[in-house]
């Protein structure tokens, strides 16, 4: 039995509205244990409503932010599995349903003409990110909706592998925090992306940007660099929604590719505190997994 | 951090809770870091063209289909829809204030505007209009949807929404809407930064 457009598009619905309408329980106990152990007076209010946000969303099937964002799947098409649909055609299908029947309010501008009338889909509208995944019987599917503010302090950059790599990469991820402060609405989860070239440095941060926050880099050195970040992150004294605190990243993720020897590629992807995505995996025989 | 204040200096935290539209003294005793809750008429604008707009129709001796004078301006951009002749609130939150620094001195000045609520703060040049003129900066926490949409009791009208709906600005009618901390208060005192961007 293939995955047929029905399946595919009936998960993608529930993607999209599960991303929208709820923060996922790795954030959510992640902002948790923040809350647990923040020294700030201030800052500890301002997560416990986050928090009450987060639950009263979920529980009310409404949309967690104001900001449903630039809706962005990430597909990991199996070798194996029997897709018999147009992926870009479905996923933009399931957007615009839920959009119009909601509604949602997002709608999305030509970059040069800035359109009147802006468009639900179309456009690149959805993004669509396609990887294969070598033997495998299944789609993966994460849907993230892309925020205003933490993306538009996002940055891709080319240093000159000059210096020390790992002092210049911790410079750059930190001032892009700092200079993001609290618009990109902090505790941020930060998606590094080391090496690969301009396309894939970027690709790398956004992977990394949508990483279980749990889940270390398999490279312990590179782990404990994750470690390091979050931790120089967090003596910023930034705090949630920058209003100070101790809880400036709620994680930062490294992904890393080797690139060529006169390069230093590096990418940083800010998700807001509520780092919404869903995924699900959908399998040759019809069976749905949500994850 | 430098450029960071911190909120420990802050001896205490008061709830308070005001009426729109807000009089001059009520809003002058606001200190940062005190928590608001607002009821009454609000407006939602969530483009600097629509803050432009009312300067320029109100300099140019056209009376303005809406009264912003001592009302609230929310940073909200505000999903709605028509339902049986009515207009019903969907959802809405905060957006990012420093979108708006350049249109908002003359905003705030020629309409008498006594809170603004949004995110992030805004410049030396808007601090400057709302001391002058008896303003605060209310900072909504970001990300919170349902929180602030509760806080709305109905919206009364929608005006300007012929480019596209989701560019109109929204008057509402708010019951007990917040949390919102003071994080710029007539004393020119800040909490925070102010910051750049969407």
């Amino acid at each position: 039995m293939p995955i047929t457009r029905e399946i595919l598009f009936e998960v993608a619905v529930k993607l999209f509205e599960k991303a929208t309408r709820s923060v996922p329980s790795d954030t959510l106990a992640a902002l948790e244990e923040s809350l647990r152990s923040e020294t700030n007076e201030l800052a500890r209010y301002v997560l416990a409503m986050m928090i009450k946000n987060a639950r009263m969303a979920a529980e009310s099937n409404m949309v967690v932010c104001q900001d449903t964002g630039l809706p962005a799947f990430f597909l990991r098409i199996g070798t194996d599995a029997e897709l018999k649909a147009d992926p870009r055609k479905v996923l933009a299908e399931a957007v615009e349903k839920v959009s119009l029947e909601f509604p949602y309010r997002a709608a999305f501008v030509h970059p040069i003409f800035r359109d009147s009338t802006p468009l639900i889909v179309g456009g690149g509208i959805p993004l669509v990110i396609c990887d294969p995944i070598a033997g495998a019987d299944f789609v993966e599917i994460t849907m993230s909706p892309q925020a205003s503010g933490p993306e538009f302090w996002s940055r891709v950059e080319m240093f000159p592998p000059s210096g020390d790599p790992w002092e210049t990469v911790k410079g750059f991820v930190l001032e892009t925090v700092k200079r993001a402060g609290g618009a990109a609405c902090p505790p941020v989860v930060v998606g590094v992306g080391l090496g690969g070239d301009m396309g894939e440095v970027a690709k790398l941060a956004k992977l990394a940007s949508i990483r279980p926050i749990n889940e270390r880099n398999p490279d312990p050195r590179i782990a404990s660099m994750e470690g390091e970040l979050r931790a120089l992150l967090n003596g910023t004294g930034i705090g949630p929604m920058g209003l100070g605190g101790d809880t400036t990243a709620l994680a930062v993720n490294i992904e890393v590719e080797y690139c060529m020897k006169a390069w230093l590629p590096a990418a940083v992807c800010l998700r807001c505190w509520t780092n919404r995505r869903a995924r699900a995996r959908v399998h040759n025989d019809g069976r749905v997994e949500f994850l | 951090m430098e450029g960071w204040s911190s909120c420990e200096a802050i001896p205490m935290r008061r709830e308070i809770r005001l009426r729109t539209p807000l009089d001059e003294g009520s809003v002058r005793g606001l200190e940062v870091g005190d928590i608001v809750h607002l009821d009454g008429r609000a407006f939602a604008i969530a483009y600097a063209f629509q803050f432009q707009r009312a300067i320029d129709e109100s300099k140019g001796g056209k009376p303005l289909p809406m009264d912003f004078k001592g009302s609230a301006i929310l940073h909200f951009p505000t999903c709605f829809k028509e339902e049986d002749g009515k207009w019903r609130i969907v959802y809405f939150g905060p957006t990012t204030s420093s979108k708006f620094n350049k249109v908002t001195p003359e905003f705030v000045r020629r309409f008498g505007i006594r809170a603004i609520v949004g995110k992030g703060g805004m410049d030396e040049a808007v601090m400057e209009a709302m001391r002058e003129v008896g303003c605060v900066f209310l900072q909504a926490i970001g990300g919170c949807a349902v929180i602030y949409t509760k806080g709305v009791k109905g919206i009364t009208n929608v005006y300007w929404g012929e480019r596209h709906w989701t560019y109109a600005v929204v008057e509402l009618e708010l019951s007990d809407f917040g949390p919102l901390i003071v994080t710029m208060d007539t004393k020119g005192r800040r909490l925070g930064k102010e910051e750049r961007g969407p």
